[in-house]
């Protein structure tokens, strides 16, 4: 009798360990798509008299290919984070229609008309229109280029703030992992979870995690530790006195300005486009607007109005080269006043001369400065721009390709295969309808001994 | 290497994404019928692009103002052939005035005449055209002639920008043409001719018909002068017309304008290459997996 008891046990192990595999199935089958999941094996082992058991779960985790998808995915967030900063400004400086190009096209070509028709009032309103239009087109793509500016700021605030709650979040996990794995239970989901977090926490500022042996994580990234022992950073982002973002680390109360180390992440795309990129195109921009200006009011200021006054410039003149393309406007004392565009050489020559008209028309093809002439400024400018969305968009073509790469060596560890899984719920299901077969068995067994002895 | 589900969809899906970026890119550039059409296109050929925009931009400006200040001559050279015509007409009266022959009151007939002519040729030295007065110079908004004829406008030379550095004159002379400055003062002649006609001065007629001659002499020399700046201003437009034209040329290969049969192959392959990888696509989902057995 205890041979067939024996056997009972056995079979009763078998269904048992059986129906454990077939629940790690299940959980793979459930988890394929859900992110940062990884892969479950459920380990069978024999136990001593015969029987089997399932005594672990273990995940099919690889540290190498999961620290190569951490790393890709800050770098790919930060390209695509530049290049779309890139992208808008690319509009904004380079819109389909009525570039400044166009705008300063225009402007030169009403002062060829004011050469043709120095007293004719139509001209001469068209002349204010178009310098009017110019110095809008400049302060329309310095605000708009400063509106990108201040976009980035407040993105980078949001970016912080998404980090500051999955370090928070990390940090309960961890501890939990911690406990869990001090008390030897099952700490698959907790460890699918942090993983998740931590590659949140790599697109956003960029990390790198290292397990110590207690299963406890520590966190680097913006040159410093995010998380460690239970403890995570704070992040906060501020505009400094230069008007730069500041990325600060407040690690129990010790506050270190982290900008310079964020090399990864979505925040250092931020960083980038918004202090290094767009401030380049700012100065060009500013330096466009301050050349152009000053060059036509040279000329403008020796002109004589049709009331025989002259010294007076076309465009106010500007003091600074920053903000010269936000503040470029008409002379107040101009506005309105299209009799006041000084056209003639000389007072006496007023109001059929043209020559300060003609002059006018001729820096169409002057040097502006240092830079060439107004067209070759702008397409100097629009060159930057073009460089600078290449640029952007090949390294996130680049990134792209290596994630694509990082996620197909994570998925071969740590993704989970349907059919692999059919075949082995087939495997598990065999194996247990064999073991109730066996209970069955067991069970004549039983009866047709009861029945000997009844 | 162990391949999931999810790495085969993964590729599937990036596949197709390179694929409808593709085809994005080639409806974009076919329907906007050039290559470059920002920045990021290529640099290079944007920045030609923008300089050659604007050196079109800027020939198509002073090819309009050329051919406007051309007409504004044409005005001015129809007056001076019409001065001329007036003049020898005067000249032909004094001929008949030097007759001895004739009565003085045929003589005082003819100053009759000469007087209508001083008025005609009064008015056509105050002709307007387009931009005001074309005989004062610089002063455009006055009758350069007062009514006894004394010339109340300038000499100044006004010129429009037709090239870099070369302004092309859009006026002539009206001193020259009808005041001592260019010989005689037709005006103060005229009215010297018709007042020796009138007083039966036949010395004073003879004398008039070398006045008339030089004043006639004088207007078709300012006329030649008008007409060789309107030839010049016209010629100008027609240069200007022709680099313009060369300049777009240019502009258009550099930008892949004017390769529209390749853009629309482009379009066509994309847009193959785009079906060809939708048809992966079914045939890669519609692969049978043991979940469907």
């Amino acid at each position: 009798m205890g041979g067939l008891f024996s056997l009972l046990s056995v079979a009763r192990d078998g269904v048992l360990a059986q129906t454990a595999a077939l629940n790690v199935t299940g959980q793979n089958v459930a988890g394929a798509n859900t992110p940062g999941y990884v892969k479950r094996t459920a380990t069978l082992e024999s136990v001593p008299g015969g029987g089997v058991q399932a005594s672990t779960v273990t995940r099919s985790f690889d540290r190498f290919t999961y620290a190569q998808l951490v790393d890709q995915s800050g770098r790919l967030s930060a390209a695509t984070a530049r290049s779309t900063a890139i992208s808008d400004v690319e509009v904004t400086m380079v819109p389909g229609t009525d570039t400044i190009s166009d705008r300063a096209d225009a402007l030169f070509a009403s002062f060829n008309q004011l050469a043709l028709s120095p007293s004719d009032s139509g001209v001469r309103s068209a002349v204010l229109a178009k310098a009017g239009w110019l110095a809008a087109g400049f302060a329309q793509s310095a605000d708009g280029l400063q509106a990108s500016r201040n976009e980035l700021a407040t993105r980078a605030s949001d970016v912080v703030g998404e980090v500051n709650d999955r370090l928070a979040s990390i940090a309960k996990i961890d501890q939990s992992i911690i406990a869990a794995k001090a008390r030897g239970e099952d700490a698959n989901d907790l460890l699918d979870t942090r993983d998740k977090l931590v590659q949140d926490v790599a697109d956003r500022v960029g990390a790198r995690a290292v397990e110590s042996p207690n299963g406890g994580l520590t966190i680097f990234g913006g040159g410093t530790v995010l998380y460690e022992g239970g403890k995570a950073a704070t992040l906060s982002s501020s505009i400094d006195p230069s008007g730069a973002l500041r990325i600060q680390a407040d690690r129990n109360g010790n506050v270190i300005d982290v900008t310079k180390g964020v090399d990864s992440g979505t925040l250092a795309g931020v960083i980038q486009a918004r202090d290094s990129d767009i401030p380049g195109l700012q100065s060009s921009l500013d330096s466009f607007a301050k050349d152009i200006t000053d060059k036509v009011n040279a000329v403008h200021v020796n002109g004589f109005a049709l009331d025989g006054t002259t010294g007076r410039p076309l465009f106010a003149p500007s003091a600074t080269v920053q903000g010269a393309a936000h503040s470029m406007a008409l002379d107040p004392g101009i506005v309105d006043h299209p009799e006041l565009i000084g056209a003639s050489g000389t007072a006496s020559d007023v109001p059929g001369g043209n020559d300060v008209a003609v002059a006018l028309a001729s820096l169409s093809n002057a040097q502006l400065g240092a830079g060439g002439t107004s067209a070759e400024r702008y397409a100097s400018i629009a060159g930057q721009v073009g460089v600078l969305r290449n640029v952007s968009q090949s390294d996130e073509t680049m990134r792209t390709d290596t994630m694509a790469t990082a996620t197909t060596l994570r998925e071969s560890t740590s993704g989970v295969s349907t059919d692999e899984e059919m075949i082995q719920m087939q495997q598990f299901q065999r194996a247990f309808d064999a073991s109730t077969r066996v209970l069955k068995t067991v069970n004549d067994l039983f009866d047709s001994v009861l029945a000997i002895v009844t | 290497m162990r391949v999931t589900d999810n790495t085969r969809l993964l590729n599937v899906l990036r596949n197709n994404a390179v694929s409808a970026k593709r085809l994005t890119l080639a409806s974009r550039r076919a329907s906007a019928g050039a290559k470059v059409i920002s920045p990021s296109d290529d640099p290079v050929a944007f920045g030609t692009s923008v300089r050659r925009g604007s050196t079109i931009a800027n020939i198509a400006s002073r090819t309009s103002v050329a051919r406007a200040a051309a007409d504004d001559l044409t005005v001015t050279e129809g007056a001076l052939n019409s001065a001329t015509d007036l003049l020898a007409q005067a000249r032909s009266l004094a001929v008949q005035g030097a007759n001895d022959a004739l009565s003085p009151t045929d003589r005082a007939a003819l100053a009759t005449s000469v007087d209508g002519i001083r008025e005609q040729l009064l008015g056509l030295a105050n002709t307007r055209g387009a931009q005001g007065y074309v005989f004062g110079g610089s002063r455009t908004d006055t009758p350069p002639f007062d009514a006894t004829g004394a010339f109340v406008g300038n000499d100044t030379v006004l010129r429009v920008p037709v090239t870099d550095g070369v302004g092309v004159k859009k006026n002539v002379s009206g001193a020259k043409a009808f005041t001592a400055a260019g010989g005689i003062d037709v005006f103060t002649q005229l009215a010297a001719l018709s007042t020796a006609l009138t007083t039966n001065n036949v010395a004073g007629v003879r004398t008039g018909i070398d006045d008339m001659q030089t004043g006639y002499d004088q207007a078709v020399a300012v006329q030649v002068d008008a007409g060789l700046s309107m030839e010049r201003l016209r010629s100008s437009a027609d240069v200007l017309d022709t680099a313009s034209l060369a300049v777009s040329q240019a502009n258009s290969r550099d930008i892949g304008a004017d390769d529209l049969a390749g853009l629309a192959t482009e379009l066509a392959a994309a847009s193959n290459s785009y079906t060809q990888s939708l048809d992966v696509t079914k045939k890669l989902l519609s692969i049978p997996s043991l979940a469907n057995a």
